[in-house]
């Protein structure tokens, strides 16, 4: 009885982890593999014996790729009557082709003159058994003429349509990692390099002032998109503000919080929605005063709903003299000219 | 075999998308397009008009409009400069992503050497003291080969007249070897002299692209970031500073694990933030896949641990049409939990996706979720779309 459990167990287990091994893409479907290039290499067949025509193949026009006919020439005797390339050569492949097609200002022609028919000089991996036989773009560059198109951004004269072809580059710009923070500095350090595939529509979804709504909110039919503002983020946004206080500012200017919360009502004039400051917050000196010691802390918190017009409130008490004392810490260095620059010219009327 | 759509011509398109949401009721109407004749000019907008209860974009229970991008980039056909007009996002140097009605002009030497002018009245809506806004600035950047480019920038912005801010910074990015990237960004507030922000990142990653890790540090100090003219920078200097690193490596072919972790100081406070994430995708062509998420942070004031839970399920694909499932499902613990604002917070979204080859998109979700302020809040969404693209004389 006992052997039979353990049989029957050893079966699940064995069933178990084939069905996880192909879930996770660790063992590939028998009907779709990598075709067997090496094989063909190996036999000395040659690439145009079997992708006819492609020698004179230029930017336009059907793709290259055999048929079930052109297999059978040779394959006379077939192991399986259907079409060999739902087993031979993955779907994904045959789409990529696809795609340069459409994107691609890519003449077969020329290229195959200029290589003396050595396909293999571009296409690396046909003499290995690699899923991915196309170009890849350091084989493109290193042709002369290509250099000083890439120093120049001019990607335009292969790609007709980088924005629309949407294909992630696979070697020259790292696209993995934590794209919300890395992608600001390499924008800032080359961006006319990021340009060169992203529209300006891509850039303002998060970063445009004039925004309809948010990235999450507008798209909420792509839950994996990565973005600073997740759907639910209003639930959070207050708690996000207090850890990370430069981040909010890095692209809101201190203005945006109180132009919304006046829009929706929410403020410490409103007594539905709750007042943001706790009992002895602000009061005459010598009171709690907790407002003071808070701002020093977070001067985004408060700038964030008393900044611009709402600074008067704050001079009114804070300056040389009054009751809220010096608003200046030790060491204070500016270069504004008191006379006439914000926020110095609020007190020092006249330059005193 | 099907037609092909004939490539090496030129491709424009035009976009037009009505967006709808219930409870609070907003609708939106979003048109866009875009152009290019290469390698002369690239052209693109989009705008938009709303109403309805005013939230996000809109500014009141009138009708809103405005303009997103109308951006328009000439290019002269050797690649010696580039000159974009109009209203973008302008982010180079030391000058943070900034949504600018102005221009941008780039020049390249032979010798790889790049110089950048532009300037701009930034956009920032209605809000009143805005007025008088404008901007201008600098930046030379030498390319370093096929590695990178080191570069360094000056800005300047007023504010109703006044300077608000002047800024000098240094950026690199660098490509160290095929397997080693590193950014940098770093800027010196020149107003109200000091340290402004720094940005730096190091990434190295195995050559088939399965196991990555990276380190990052960034440093903002809040009262350089805020507009000179405010009160608030004279209030000292509470810094905020976050350091870390993360790790990405793909387990499987369709499964992708990462982790980070990272120490944050605000104001006075330290803490640490960090997340575990997996995602599978559930066919080879990454179709459909399913993604979730653990959480915590414990900085300041906010703490609390967070779970996620998303995926895109398809359901029926054809050659021209295909409709997908997109369930989203989020719950935040407070690690301060009281009744008045809940002990925790659930929200949930069921979207659902019809999508056509000729461009046509619909699609529609059902929302709810409950937070400090709601106890429930259920909203429904909507979306139909249509984008025509077409590609003019070769």
């Amino acid at each position: 009885m006992r052997k039979i459990v353990a049989v029957i167990a050893l079966i699940m287990l064995a069933s178990s982890a084939g069905a996880c091994a192909k879930m996770l893409g660790l063992e590939q479907e028998k009907e779709s593999r990598a075709f067997e290039h090496r094989a063909h290499v190996l036999e000395g067949i040659n690439c145009n014996q079997c992708h006819t025509g492609i020698q004179e193949a230029g930017d336009t026009g059907p793709l290259h790729l055999p048929t079930t006919a052109d297999c059978v020439e040779c394959h006379q005797d077939p192991h399986d009557p259907e079409t060999c390339s739902d087993c031979h050569g993955r779907a994904r492949n045959r789409r990529a082709a696809e795609t340069a097609r459409k994107h691609l200002r890519f003449s077969h022609a020329t290229h195959v003159e200029e290589g003396a028919g050595d396909c293999v000089r571009c296409h690396v991996n046909v003499t290995t058994d690699s899923d991915y036989v196309r170009t890849k773009h350091p084989t493109c560059l290193s042709c002369h003429t290509h250099k000083g198109q890439w120093d120049t951004r001019d990607c335009g004269g292969c790609h007709v349509d980088l924005p629309g072809e949407m294909t992630r580059p696979e070697s020259h710009v790292v696209h993995d990692g934590n794209f919300l923070r890395e992608h600001g500095v390499q924008a800032n350090a080359q961006g006319d390099l990021c340009t060169s595939c992203h529209t300006q529509r891509q850039c303002a979804e998060c970063h445009g002032i004039t925004v309809p709504t948010i990235p999450s909110r507008l798209d909420f039919d792509r839950p994996m998109r990565d973005t600073m503002h997740r759907a639910n983020f209003i639930s959070m946004h207050d708690m996000q503000a207090a850890a990370d206080p430069g981040a909010c500012v890095v692209c809101h200017s201190e203005l945006f919080c109180v132009d919304c919360h006046t829009r929706l009502g929410i403020s410490g004039q409103n007594p539905t929605r709750g007042n943001p400051h706790p009992p002895g917050w602000s009061g005459p000196p010598g009171s709690g005063n907790a407002h003071g010691q808070a701002a020093r802390l977070d001067p985004l918190s408060c700038a964030s709903c008393h900044g611009g017009a709402g600074e008067i409130l704050c001079v009114s008490c804070h300056q040389v003299g009054g009751p809220g004392g010096d608003p200046h810490p030790p060491g204070f260095n500016s270069r504004l000219d008191k006379a006439n620059d914000l926020p110095c010219r609020l007190c020092h009327v006249g330059g005193l | 075999m099907a037609p092909l759509p004939q490539a090496a011509a030129q491709p424009h398109s035009v976009g037009a998308e009505l967006w709808g949401q219930l409870d609070p009721n907003v609708g939106l109407i979003i048109l866009e397009g875009s152009t290019r004749k290469y390698p002369y000019v690239e052209a693109e907008g989009l705008i938009w008009g709303g109403a309805g209860s005013p939230q996000y974009g809109l500014r009141d229970n009138d009708a809103t409009f405005e303009a997103l991008i109308i951006s328009i980039k000439v290019r002269d056909p050797r690649g010696i400069t580039d000159t974009r007009l109009g209203r973008f996002i302008l982010g180079t140097g030391a000058v943070r992503a900034m949504h600018v009605d102005g221009g941008h002009i780039t020049l390249r030497a032979p010798s790889k050497t790049h110089f950048e002018i532009f300037g701009g009245v930034p956009v920032d809506g209605n809000i009143d003291g805005r007025k008088y806004d404008w901007m201008a600035g600098a930046r030379v950047s030498q390319g370093l080969g096929k590695i990178g480019v080191i570069g360094a920038s000056y800005y300047n912005r007023y504010n109703t007249g006044q300077r608000s801010d002047e800024e000098v910074g240094a950026d690199f990015s660098l490509r160290a070897a095929h397997w080693l990237d590193m950014a940098a960004k770093f800027s010196w507030e020149i107003v109200n002299p000091g340290l402004a922000e720094v940005l730096g990142t190091i990434s190295a990653q195995t050559e088939n692209h399965k196991l990555r890790g990276e380190i990052f540090a960034t440093k903002r100090n809040t009262i350089r970031l805020l507009q000179q003219t405010s009160l608030f920078t004279v209030l000292g200097d509470p810094g905020a500073f976050k350091t870390g690193g993360n790790l990405f490596w793909r387990a499987a072919p369709r499964l992708d694990l990462s982790v980070e972790g990272a120490a944050q100081q605000a104001a006075e406070d330290w803490g640490w933030t960090g997340y575990l994430r997996g995602l599978l995708r559930t066919d080879d062509e990454g179709n459909g896949s399913v993604l979730g998420e653990l959480r915590r942070q414990d900085v300041a004031t906010s703490q609390w641990t967070g779970i996620r839970l998303a995926a895109e399920i398809p359901i029926y694909e054809d050659t021209d049409e295909k409709v997908g499932l997109m369930p989203e499902f989020e719950i935040v613990i407070p690690d301060d939990r009281r009744p008045e604002t809940g002990k925790a917070w659930p929200w949930g979204r069921l979207a659902v996706q019809w999508k056509h080859e000729k461009g046509w998109a619909l699609a529609a979700a059902a929302e709810a979720g409950s937070n400090a302020t709601q106890a429930i809040d259920v909203r429904a969404l909507a979306r139909f779309s249509y984008q025509q693209k077409w590609h003019g004389k070769q």
